[in-house]
């Protein structure tokens, strides 16, 4: 290179206009549209008189007041709390003993127990509370078994308690999620120092260990309260038959066991249920605050000295295995066991009454092959699209000098006080209203809107930490070389969130697999998905094929998480 | 090529002022250095000057092409300055080999294949890496990143280049090298530049001409031998090399001539700038290195009074020896070839070597890890 070829250097990239900023107002203008627009209708119909799409109706607060008028709603609404609460201790308990046993004592298999304590994040409520009926329920094997071996059940799921216990032990993976980063990320110096003020292990996992993961249980307890209060599942099939009415069964129930819902009260009770989700976030916001969602696990040089449980540790192990095998491996081989056979009683053997009858069934009826298939093309369709989705709104707000970056990344967050029951009748309400955008109500596409809505925070959590990790030289030297935005993002960028983007696709499929709260009231004939065919039939009382779609479910989640993880290199839930 | 004019540049954020107001330009093939602490607003100025931070006021213009205008809200995005970068973390994008770094400037400017084969190859003899052209940078040491990251830079010929501390992660023999081998390759070339540092030493030896900076504002312009030999202020003079301070008052005697009377009863022989009145208060100061240990019957030379000394310590420097001596209630700090016998010493300090601000103009900083 010499003097005058450099003098003779050319201006400047060429570029053929560049689109990042219409690519950005484009982005922000359509996460405002998805976030925002489901509350419109909703609670513009709670206020008014007849449904939102009778010309006659007039705005009034009559929806209110027969709300709050109804004892049942009353009733309704305790029964929710007291089965959150009940769920939020159990969840807790477990959540937490696990997360201390396997993150930071010498327990034997640690690391597979910690594998398998997880899976039940995997699967849906649904599928979940579905094996526990089969295995634990009135006429459940084990059931039978113990009132054959005692004369009686010792237990009874038909219950508040009863339902809190299976609900604990579905959220107990997330209780165990938070406390187990937290205990990964805790000093090691800080239980040294104890110990060197002459604590024992066991002094020091009291008063030092459990004390440190404070916020994260406090973090673990506020969701999983919220989650209790909108679960629909649990209570659905444990407390129909024992006439106990949750919050969410009430929604359920007006909306859709009527011949003719009442759409006001339906929506004036879905607002005062999105006001106890928004006011218990602000109070975890309040007490914990934000940055606990990205805790993230640094390497450290000294990895903390695990503790020693003596000959207990044996005793702890076997503890978690059966717990495992009781609450997790035996509802679900009894869902497939029960898929196999025409009756499943300890009575008789099982063997002797196998049969693939149930998976005839599946495939002779039309309902269920278009279930799994519009399940299927949803979690990996849909997820392609909230991922592209979830990648341009995390770009935008996190690495663009983009005006109203920081309002994109606050309306991103907005839908983690949706409820998921919410979000379902806010969307029907939205189809219901704009005539034009009607057609949606049939196809799966408004499952895609509603699920990607709902679980934009999700996949943004899931892509955010690995962009904070890249820096921000490596987009400043491309722009400085003379690449726009959107070529930095495509050809530096994306690159580098390969992985990322690999597990919030994964992620996604997870979420949009197993999702179907939201699905209840969207679905409509031929856009059924699995879990809204499981419920529907189940309420028929065909257990034989919900068991086989369930496996069915079960056996599609087990399949992709293990090739995302051996394919794809991704980590799914830590 | 073009001149770089910089006037009345700022930058605030919030309340803070990280840079005030600042005006330079920088000639044709000129190698100017930003000199300062950190946090003086350096890099900064350097990062408005790049395009990737927007100006709160003043304006950059590059030949008559105006790039940054507060005033008017005129601004050229970084990837339209057609400027050239090079970071301190270097910004080597990690998955892409060494060709396909230097390889994504070309593309975007749409040249020919052959053409940018032939560019690539150019630019990657000029840094001495043609072997390492196939590799990842992670593959590469820490002084063949450095060269790698000037390498993209070059090879689609800026209009400006532009350094941020880039020698700052070598070690200190590497960074000694690239001194002298990245001078010479900026006059090979002839491009104009500008550098910025916070390591004297750095500035010193490869700048055509110093800026040094200080809380936001340039507080000496000039050439590295003007910068060190004739400090603006005493900041500058602590800054740049290391200076000792004494405080006192200014002394016009018909008798004596010039001096500086820093305790009672202790008055040097200094020579007073023009602008010192008799009465004022001044800091007089002089570097160690220029201070001068006599014999014990050795006259000193005209105009200068012998200071009789004690040696407090001495620390061996290996070129040379560091003593901190006191005498008549002063401290200070010495740089002498050989140490005394004893206790004892006799300090020259000649009349040419004192410097004198006016006083209130202490040092803040000290200087930075030279």
């Amino acid at each position: 290179m010499t003097d005058s070829t450099m003098a003779a250097g050319e201006r400047g990239a060429r570029r053929r206009g560049d689109a990042s900023i219409p690519f950005q107002y484009a982005v922000f203008m359509t996460t405002g549209a998805l976030v925002l627009a489901p509350f419109v209708p909703i609670a513009y119909q709670a206020i008014l008189n007849a449904p939102i799409h009778d010309s006659g109706a007039v705005m009034s607060l009559v929806n209110f007041e027969n709300l709050l008028g109804s004892a049942r709603f009353w009733h309704a609404l305790a029964n929710a709390l007291l089965f959150g609460l009940g769920t939020t201790l159990v969840a807790q308990a477990i959540g937490v003993a696990s997360a201390v046993l396997v993150g930071r004592t010498d327990m034997p298999g640690a690391r597979w127990l910690g594998d398998l304590l997880i899976w039940p994040l995997f699967i849906s409520h649904l599928v979940l509370a579905l094996g526990w009926y089969t295995i634990y329920g009135p006429s459940g094997y084990v059931t039978q078994w113990m009132v054959s071996l005692i004369g009686f059940a010792p237990w009874n799921l038909y219950s508040i308690s009863g339902m809190a216990v299976v609900a604990g032990v579905a959220q107990a993976p997330l209780a165990y999620l938070y406390c187990l980063a937290a205990v990964n990320a805790a000093d090691p110096a800080l239980e040294d120092a104890a110990r060197g003020a002459g604590a024992r292990s066991w002094t020091v996992l009291r008063k030092i260990t459990v004390p440190l993961l404070r916020p994260a249980i406090l973090y673990g307890l506020v969701i999983n309260f919220v989650i209790g209060i909108e679960m629909l599942s649990i209570p659905l099939i444990f407390g129909r038959a024992a006439k106990i009415e949750t919050f969410s069964t009430y929604l359920y129930d007006q909306a859709l066991s009527r011949a003719v819902p009442d759409y006001g009260l339906v929506a004036a009770a879905s607002l005062v249920m999105l006001t106890v989700v928004v006011a218990l976030l602000v109070l975890q916001y309040r007490l914990v605050g934000h940055a606990k969602r990205f805790v993230t696990v640094g390497g450290k040089a000294t990895k903390p000295k695990r503790f020693e449980l003596g000959s207990l540790r044996w005793v702890f192990c076997i503890l978690t295995l059966v717990y495992v095998c009781l609450a997790i491996v035996l509802p679900m081989g009894g869902l497939l066991l029960r898929s196999v056979t025409e009756i499943l009683t300890p009575l008789i053997p099982f063997w002797e009454v196998m049969s693939w009858n149930h998976y005839r069934i599946l495939g002779e009826h039309p309902v269920f092959i278009s279930s799994i298939y519009n399940t299927v093309i949803i979690a990996s369709v849909g997820g392609a699209i909230g991922t592209a989705l979830i990648l341009a709104i995390t770009l935008v707000s996190h690495r663009s000098s983009f005006r109203w970056a920081r309002e994109l990344d606050y309306l991103a967050q907005i839908p983690r006080a949706l409820p998921g029951i919410f979000g379902g009748l806010a969307f029907l309400y939205l189809v219901l209203s704009i005539p034009p955008i009607g057609w949606l109500r049939n196809t799966i596409w408004i499952l895609v809107l509603a699920y990607t809505v709902r679980y934009i925070p999700a996949g943004v959590g899931a892509i955010a930490p690995s962009l904070q990790q890249i820096g921000a030289d490596l987009d400043s030297s491309a722009r400085s070389v003379g690449a726009g935005w959107l070529t930095t993002c495509r050809a530096i960028l994306l690159p580098l969130l390969r992985p990322a983007v690999f597990s919030c696709f994964a992620l996604l499929f997870i979420l949009y697999l197993k999702e179907y709260v939201t699905a209840v009231f969207l679905v409509a004939p031929g856009s059924e998905v699995i879990g809204t065919t499981l419920l529907q039939f189940w309420e028929n009382g065909d257990n034989g094929p919900v068991a086989a779609l369930a496996t069915i479910q079960i056996l599609i989640t087990v399949v992709f998480v293990y090739l995302a993880r051996k394919g794809l290199g991704v980590k799914i839930y830590g | 090529m073009a001149d770089l004019i910089v006037d009345g540049l700022g930058r605030d954020f919030g309340m803070f002022r990280a840079v005030a107001e600042i005006g330079f330009e920088a000639r044709d093939g000129e190698f100017v250095t930003l000199l300062g602490p950190s946090g003086c607003g350096k890099s900064t100025t350097l990062w408005m000057i790049a395009g990737l931070d927007r100006p709160t006021r003043g304006r950059i213009a590059i030949g008559d092409e105006v790039v940054a205008d507060a005033g008017s809200g005129r601004f050229v995005a970084a990837e339209d300055r057609d400027f050239g970068l090079v970071f301190q973390t270097y910004a080597l994008w990690p998955h892409m080999t060494v060709r396909q770094n230097l390889d994504f400037p070309l593309k975007l400017r749409g040249l020919r294949r052959a053409e940018r084969q032939t560019r690539i190859e150019e630019a990657l003899s000029l840094v001495e890496l043609a072997e390492q052209i196939d590799k990842y940078p992670f593959q590469l040491s820490g002084g063949q990143q450095q060269r790698v990251a000037l390498a993209r830079t070059l090879v689609y010929r800026p209009r400006l280049l532009l350094l941020d501390e880039p020698l700052s992660n070598l070690d200190a023999k590497l960074r000694e090298r690239s001194r002298v081998w990245l001078k010479d390759l900026q006059q090979q070339l002839g491009v104009t530049t500008l550098y910025v540092t916070h390591d004297q030493t750095e500035a010193l030896a490869m700048s055509d001409r110093i800026l040094v900076m200080r809380d936001g504002v340039i507080v000496q312009n000039g050439t590295p031998q003007e910068v060190y030999r004739s400090p603006a202020d005493s900041f500058v003079a602590d800054f740049i090399g290391s200076s000792n301070f004494l405080t006192g008052t200014a002394d016009r005697n018909d008798a004596e001539g010039d001096g500086v009377v820093v305790a009672e009863g202790v008055r040097l022989a200094v020579p007073l700038p023009g602008t010192a009145e008799h009465g004022d208060s001044v800091t007089a100061a002089f570097r160690p290195e220029r201070a001068r240990l006599l014999g014990q019957n050795e006259a000193p030379s005209y105009g200068t009074v012998p200071l009789d000394a004690t040696v407090l310590s001495r620390s061996y420097l290996g070129a040379r020896y560091q003593l901190v001596v006191e005498s008549a209630g002063l401290t200070f700090r010495i740089e002498v070839e050989a140490p005394p016998e004893g206790e004892r010493a006799r300090v020259a300090i000649p009349a040419d070597a004192w410097m004198v601000f006016p006083a209130g103009s202490t040092p803040m900083a000290k200087r930075g890890d030279a």
